[in-house]
């Protein structure tokens, strides 16, 4: 006899922000079941992937996540540009870490000059990020703003302290602000509220509840984060209808289990890495972040993969890629991606390979990107890689194919023909078909609080007597049943 | 289900005879109610008072132990769908699986990392929990060789797994005495494989190709008043097996049906040939509700971080965990080194001391019990207050150790400080930053003269 399932009676949604416009937009949030129950209901846009950019040469980072971006760690911009076209990056998170005054202390105009660089470089959306320092984080983030002016970038973190200043900011530049309140659903919807009363409508926020990291109070951020997604999709509670935003990189990587060298009890560093930002982003995905900030390639594609999976964005089976033959093929190795052997490590671009196999077809990915077990004719070798599997992208290789007329016949050109074939992965599509439908920046519909309060007398009631949460009967971070 | 005081309270002697502790009868139905009290406090229950109760009061995921003593593995027991609304009960457990096909030398290999493994954080150890042995051959002789082989190295909590009823009966005779996990009675050999699990005292998982048999297939077995139940949805695809774990607890928790009312497990080992995408995995059933998980691998850079993150998700929300109070040595401090203060709250003691740590100076952190609580929430509470602080660093010893006497508190309690002058004679008391990151700097610049 089948038994029989119990929905969960959702009663509101997340709003969709969306960003760029044409071809290169990107959209989030937009849930209306908890996370990754599609059995259920529908999430519509992938949780994305903002790659973290220092405005300064991280001297400090473990040895294992400085060798991805060797090369460009000294240039935001070269940085920047490395994580877009070669770990795909769906956003860009600039931490512009140098302003803070406990630190380098660089000036506002310095950083303004780097956001604005960085915004020209590259076709993602920016979110430019300050040190959490109210104050100058206001100068910083204003002069960042004024440079990058027309374009629509996300800023933060804006808290109680200076919402003021950004929400002005915000309303003159066409920002996003990214709210950030410390680990408590009531003082996110009080920060949501505030800014409400400012002008920023609801679809210009993204809520940053603060992250704590893997063994540093991952506990609290995950609670309040399902907490809050409680309120907003069971509760119909607008003001808390946002996507989040989960900064949790550093959080992971300045930990000492995260730089301690390899050993016995705590296995290879590099993996051990790499599985603490993953599994840091698998659990807050979980609890419903639409936005995480990574550093470790390896460790994004983990992400990338378990997003897909989980979240039904699937990727087309191997049958359905043109290049699933096992014929020699040109292959390249796009530097520092995947390296789950030694065979793709000792790869270099344009070698020749046999692909034996399209393992995965990862939606994150960018068209022509797929993981395969591939095994090298110069190196007889085997082993697991992204392998840069056809069309457009191919033309990118900076090294010629080398040899054998097998592989020249099959090479990029004789397989751009075939480019109509390729089946982009589900999560592509939306995006696609979004183009031209979706209006950027604008919110799709007027959000009501304004229809409701007339004065600003009432605003400040709304804001101080709404309703407040608290965990449950006995316990708790919020235990005020009564209005403020 | 969660029988009201009154109700629990219909159904006691109702003689206050106090052998339980308790003043009253009623009292005790109060205690019983909240979770506070066990019934085996009371004597005299009849047989049919005591089923009533335990079955009106057992949590609607049922407690499964397996093994015995101090080895038991403990799952299940989960009453909520979300931790804030009261707590996870029992980690789930992290499991390591080997077969009868696989190489003496692979077989050590994995028996030792999962012997050596172990990480001790604030007072709990964190390591892997069973073994799941599998007859791959489907060679009696072979797979008991190996179950015995797992036992004489020492690790007696185990899950054992055979596709013939007979391989299995075998595998568990030779580990009868430690109470295996049996794997798996399904549709084909349910009679024969839950007689080998009544017959040798084993808890037993049943196993469908949907949420609907196996839930029949548990009602089945519970009819025949077996307990000791998991579930196994049978899939190696992640996303239906993450789906089937959440269906499953929202069954149980929310409808109490009870078929679904029992732990499960799940093999992220079948769902993926990468060990590092398999770790992911198997994250997302510590999250979301599996109640074993069982890994191809154990090794320090896999089992650190999930240990972590499932030592995380199943704190007791409830109680801020704690740290030891006594002098922390970081960086080896000399006599000249800076000595800090902070809460015992664990989350406080591990961002302090972590950013002294990546600071390289060499501290003296002491860690003042405030009962789990926050540097704020402590000095509100009293537990971080000047008379409390003063009496501990004078029994601290720390007096010994250093040359100067000069005290960093928390910026936070800024407040305190006036105080603290006076009731630590011959001390300096200095207040250090509000926020644990701005410590380097700050320590980076201090000097002892």
């Amino acid at each position: 006899m089948p038994i029989e399932i119990l929905k969960q009676q959702y009663a509101g949604k997340v709003k969709t922000l969306t960003f760029g416009s044409g071809g290169k937009q990107i959209s989030l949030g937009g849930e209306e079941i908890y996370p990754f129950y599609t059995f259920e209901g529908s999430m519509p846009w992938a949780p994305r992937i903002a790659i973290q950019v220092l405005d300064y040469n991280p001297e400090e980072w473990p040895e294992a996540l400085k060798e991805p971006y060797a090369d460009v760690l000294h240039d935001p911009v070269a940085w920047a540009k490395k994580a877009q076209d070669v770990y795909n990056a769906d956003m860009i998170h600039l931490w512009l870490k140098s302003t803070d005054p406990n630190g380098l202390n660089r000036s506002a105009q310095d950083a303004a000059l780097t956001a604005k660089a960085v915004a020209d470089a590259i076709t993602v959306p920016l979110i430019v990020w300050g040190t959490a320092n109210s104050d100058k984080d206001v100068e910083v983030l204003k002069a960042v703003a004024e440079a990058c002016h027309g374009r629509e970038i996300i800023i933060g973190p804006v808290d109680e302290a200076n919402h003021k200043q950004l929400g002005a900011q915000a309303l003159a530049n066409n920002l996003t602000l990214i709210a950030n309140s410390p680990i408590d659903i009531n003082l996110a919807k009080q920060l949501n509220i505030l800014l409400s009363n400012l002008g920023v409508p609801i679809e210009k926020i993204i809520i940053d509840p603060t992250t704590g990291g893997l063994g540093y109070g991952i506990e609290y951020t995950y609670s309040v984060m399902e907490r809050i997604r409680q309120a907003a999709i069971t509760q119909n509670d607008e003001k808390l209808q946002c996507p989040f935003f989960c900064n949790l990189a550093e959080e992971v990587w300045k930990t000492k289990e995260a730089k301690q060298e390899s050993g016995e009890l705590m296995g290879d560093a590099r993996k051990r890495g790499i599985l603490m930002e993953a599994i840091t982003a698998s659990t807050l995905l979980n609890a419903g972040a639409d936005i995480v900030v990574m550093r470790h390639p390896d460790a994004i594609m983990q992400v990338r993969r378990y997003i897909a999976d989980l979240g039904g964005f699937a990727a087309p089976k191997s049958a359905e890629l043109p290049v699933a033959d096992t014929k020699k093929v040109s292959v390249s190795y796009t530097p520092g991606a995947s390296v789950q052997s030694s065979v793709a490590t000792s790869l270099k671009a344009g070698s020749l390979c046999k692909i034996v196999q399209i393992m995965d077809m990862p939606a994150g990915l960018a068209p022509g990107y797929a993981i395969a077990l591939i095994k090298s004719i110069d190196h007889d070798e085997e082993g697991e890689g992204i392998v840069l599997s056809t069309h457009a992208e191919a033309e990118k290789i900076p090294e010629p194919v080398k040899q054998a007329e097998e592989s020249v016949t099959s090479a990029p050109a004789g397989r751009r023909e075939k480019k109509p074939e390729f089946k982009p992965a589900a999560a592509w599509i939306p995006l696609q078909e979004a183009a031209g439908k979706a209006q950027p920046g604008v919110p799709t519909e007027k959000h009501d609080w304004r229809a409701r309060i007339s004065d600003r007398d009432e605003m400040l009631k709304q804001a101080k007597t709404d309703q407040r949460y608290w965990y449950s009967e006995s316990h708790g971070s919020e235990k005020r049943k009564k209005p403020a | 289900m969660a029988l009201t005081g009154m109700d629990i309270f219909k159904l006691l002697p109702k003689t206050n005879c106090q052998e339980c502790g308790v003043a009253t009868c009623l009292a005790f139905a109060m205690k019983l109610a909240a979770g506070q009290a066990e019934l085996d406090a009371c004597p005299h229950l009849s047989a049919e008072t005591r089923e009533k109760l335990e079955e009106a009061s057992a949590p609607p995921v049922r407690q499964v132990i397996i093994g015995t003593g101090e080895h038991a593995l403990k799952v299940g027991g989960e009453t909520v769908l979300f931790r804030h609304e009261k707590t996870f009960v029992n980690n789930p457990g992290i499991g390591l699986f080997i077969n009868d096909a696989m190489s003496d030398q692979e077989i050590s290999q994995k028996l030792e990392a999962f012997k050596k493994l172990a990480y001790e954080r604030v007072g709990l150890i964190l390591k892997a929990d069973i073994i799941a042995v599998k007859s791959q051959t489907g060679d009696a002789q072979k797979f008991t060789t190996l179950i015995k082989k797992v036992i004489d190295a020492g690790i007696v909590t185990l899950a054992l797994m055979a596709e013939n009823p007979d391989v299995l009966a075998a595998g568990a005779q030779a580990a009868a005495a430690f109470r295996p996990l049996l794997h798996a009675a399904t549709i084909e050999n349910f009679d024969s494989v839950v007689k080998i699990a009544t017959d040798n005292k084993c808890p037993l998982v049943v196993k469908g190709t949907s949420l609907d048999e196996v839930a029949e297939l548990a009602g089945k077995l519970a009819a025949l008043k077996f307990k000791d139940i998991i579930l196994d949805c049978g899939s190696e695809s992640f996303v239906k097996s993450f789906q089937d774990n959440v269906i499953a607890r929202r069954c149980a928790v929310v409808q109490k049906l009870r078929t679904l009312g029992y732990p499960t497990i799940v093999f992220p080992c079948l769902m993926t040939d990468d060990p590092l995408y398999e770790a992911v995995i198997a994250s997302a059933f510590i999250t979301k509700y599996a109640g074993i998980i069982i890994l191809s691998e154990v090794q320090g850079h896999n089992l650190f971080p999930l240990a972590l993150q499932r030592m995380n998700i199943y704190t007791d929300p409830q109680r801020p965990m704690a740290t030891t109070e006594g002098i922390y040595e970081v960086n080896n401090p000399d006599e000249n080194s800076p000595v800090v203060i902070t809460s015992n709250f664990s989350l406080t003691y591990f961002i302090v001391s972590s950013e002294i740590e990546s600071s390289r100076v060499p501290t003296w952190l002491l860690i003042k019990d405030a009962e789990g609580l926050s540097v704020l929430t402590g000095w509100a509470a009293g537990k971080f207050s000047a008379d409390s602080i003063a009496p501990f660093i004078k029994k601290s010893s720390i007096e010994e150790k250093i040359k100067h006497r000069k005290l960093i508190i928390p910026g936070a309690v800024a407040s305190i400080s006036g105080e603290l002058d006076e009731a630590l004679e011959g001390w300096e008391i200095q207040i250090g930053p509000r926020e644990a990151s701005a410590l380097t700097p700050y320590l980076k610049n201090w000097k002892a003269a």
